[in-house]
């Protein structure tokens, strides 16, 4: 039995996963340099990693929307090789068609895989209140504040009623206050639906606050430095999380690997502004 | 008081009224002064421009006119929002054929349309088809440049979405790409209506008299100003309609920027 045999229980197999980019200079870099991992089906993962270490191509590997220059991704036994009605993604800009309403954007998908309109009706209605959006159905997205569309964004991706719910960097843009009550919000849901989500941050808290494990990348090339299990009780909502003694040892065990990750993430994009700067020069 | 009435005026509608009501009868006003003072034949005053409407209107030149050019207006506009926009579609799907026609179609746009009514004459002839040539000729352009431009300007971010909950071609086309597009067509549309407005009076008065550009110019040789100044007060409105038209359809058709 190899590693990456299939136990039964993992709705998500990422095996030996590269992908490198031609960077504008012309230069080689990798994406993502042998990354492997997996994830229980209901489980809640986080990519967590300085820019640059690949967390968000790798999301977008998942969601088939970028294939890999080699290794495969299986989602429930089968191999991804585009998107699938499997899996839903949230995007960090929301993504939202500005000239629909609120409704219609929920509906989108279930439009484009033409289920019959009472249905799409009954759907868009349903995870518009799980979202606490129903009363905003008919206001258009640029009328509602940044945390309020993507509550759209995440209804809408429940709306097509997928296994895995692939999130990028979904309050990134969000204010600091808004993002804590969607943080609360999006484990709600996941308990209440049992989704397998898979939620890329560069926001150590939230990644902890968040998920079951953090895989932890560092970048240049991107690896898997290392996953480690939160172990916090659930629900996490009910008590204060992130004071409670788990939470802080699991954070600063992170970033103390973070840490220098991050230090030479930063020195590189120094580096190569000066190389820049040379370059003018 | 007044400092109070000018602060208002602009926010109310009757304020707007008053404002270029005003300003109308002081031209008007100015108008007949001068009118007075010259030679009435060649410069009529007001009411005289008036008379010469309601007899036309009477001897229903001014309707058979009216029709004509505005027969001649929406025949040659349909083509040209029909060819524009399929013509774009193409380019915007297939990009070697943009670098084909985009060239000759920027050379026509910026060639005026009356260089080419003597060959259109020559070609084509001085009838119907002629005066659609040339009002087709002006408006096709512009409606095509910005129709590939707002189908080329889809936003990269929507079309990820869609493919990513598994969108169609056609999905994308019907859900991004021509919505994204309707600002740009619009305003392709709006600088089409005031070229085809130029180019169809420059159709009427060149080809063989026809329209209210023939009325214009066949009264003026009859020395009858006071009807082509009344032929030429209505095309200015219906320019004018035509504008405020296409403004309500702009709303109409996107509410989400209005709202």
């Amino acid at each position: 039995m190899t590693e990456l045999a299939d136990d039964g229980d993992d709705k998500i197999v990422v095996a030996d996963i590269t992908k490198s980019f031609h960077t504008q200079g012309g230069q080689l870099t990798w994406a993502l340099d042998g990354v492997s991992m997996r994830v229980a089906a209901g489980e809640f993962v986080s990519l967590l990693g300085p820019s640059g270490c690949g967390k968000t191509t790798l999301l977008r590997i998942i969601g088939g929307l970028e294939s890999p220059d080699s290794g495969t991704v299986e989602v429930n036994g089968s191999a991804v090789d585009g998107p699938g009605r499997d899996r839903a993604m949230v995007f960090q800009g929301f993504g939202l068609l500005p000239w629909r309403t609120v409704a219609q954007n929920v509906a989108f998908p279930l439009r484009i895989r033409k289920l019959d309109p009472a249905e799409i009706e009954e759907r868009t209605d349903h995870y518009l209140r799980l979202v606490n959006l129903d009363r905003f159905k008919d206001r258009y997205p640029h009328q509602l504040s940044g945390g309020m569309q993507q509550r759209v964004g995440l209804a809408r991706a429940l709306a097509v009623d997928p296994d895995v719910l692939l999130m990028d960097e979904p309050f990134g843009a969000i204010d600091a206050q808004q993002r804590e009550l969607m943080q609360e919000e999006l484990l709600r849901i996941w308990e209440d639906t049992a989704k397998t989500i898979v939620l890329v941050t560069h926001d150590l808290d939230e990644a902890v606050y968040l998920s079951d494990r953090v895989v932890l990348l560092s970048p240049h090339p991107g690896r898997v430095r290392t996953i480690v299990d939160v172990d916090l009780p659930h629900p996490r909502y009910d008590y204060d999380a992130r004071s409670h003694e788990r939470f802080v040892n699991v954070r600063r065990e992170i970033w103390s690997m973070l840490r220098k990750d991050v230090q030479v993430a930063v020195e590189r994009e120094t580096a190569e502004l000066d190389d820049g700067v040379a370059a003018d020069g | 008081m007044a400092a109070g009435a000018l602060r208002r005026v602009p926010t109310s509608r009757r304020g707007t009224f008053l404002v270029h009501g005003s300003i109308v009868l002081m031209l008007l006003g100015g108008w007949w002064i001068f009118a007075a003072s010259v030679n009435p034949l060649l410069f009529p005053t007001p009411p005289r421009v008036w008379d010469a409407y309601l007899e036309m209107l009477a001897s229903g030149e001014l309707l058979t006119a009216a029709s004509t050019t505005a027969w001649t207006f929406g025949v040659s506009l349909a083509i040209a929002i029909t060819a524009g926009l399929a013509v774009a579609l193409l380019a915007a799907r297939v990009p070697a054929v943009a670098s084909v026609t985009d060239p000759y179609i920027v050379a026509l746009y910026s060639t005026p349309v009356i260089v080419m009514v003597p060959l259109i004459i020559l070609w084509i002839g001085v009838g119907d088809l002629g005066r659609i040539t040339i009002v087709v000729v002006g408006a096709f352009p512009p409606i095509y440049i910005n129709a590939v431009d707002g189908l080329r300007d889809a936003r990269p971010d929507l079309l990820e979405v869609a493919a990513s909950f598994g969108a169609s071609e056609r999905d994308l086309l019907r859900e991004v790409i021509v919505p994204g597009a309707l600002p740009y067509l619009a305003a392709g549309l709006r600088i089409a209506l005031g070229r085809a407005l130029a180019a169809i009076v420059v159709a009427e008065i060149f080809l063989s008299l026809s329209g209210l550009g023939g009325l214009i110019q066949s009264s003026v040789g009859f020395l009858r100003i006071d009807k082509t100044i009344a032929a030429a007060l209505l095309l200015s409105a219906a320019g004018t309609i035509t504008m405020k038209v296409m403004t309500r359809l702009e709303r109409r058709l996107e509410p989400w920027r209005t709202a």
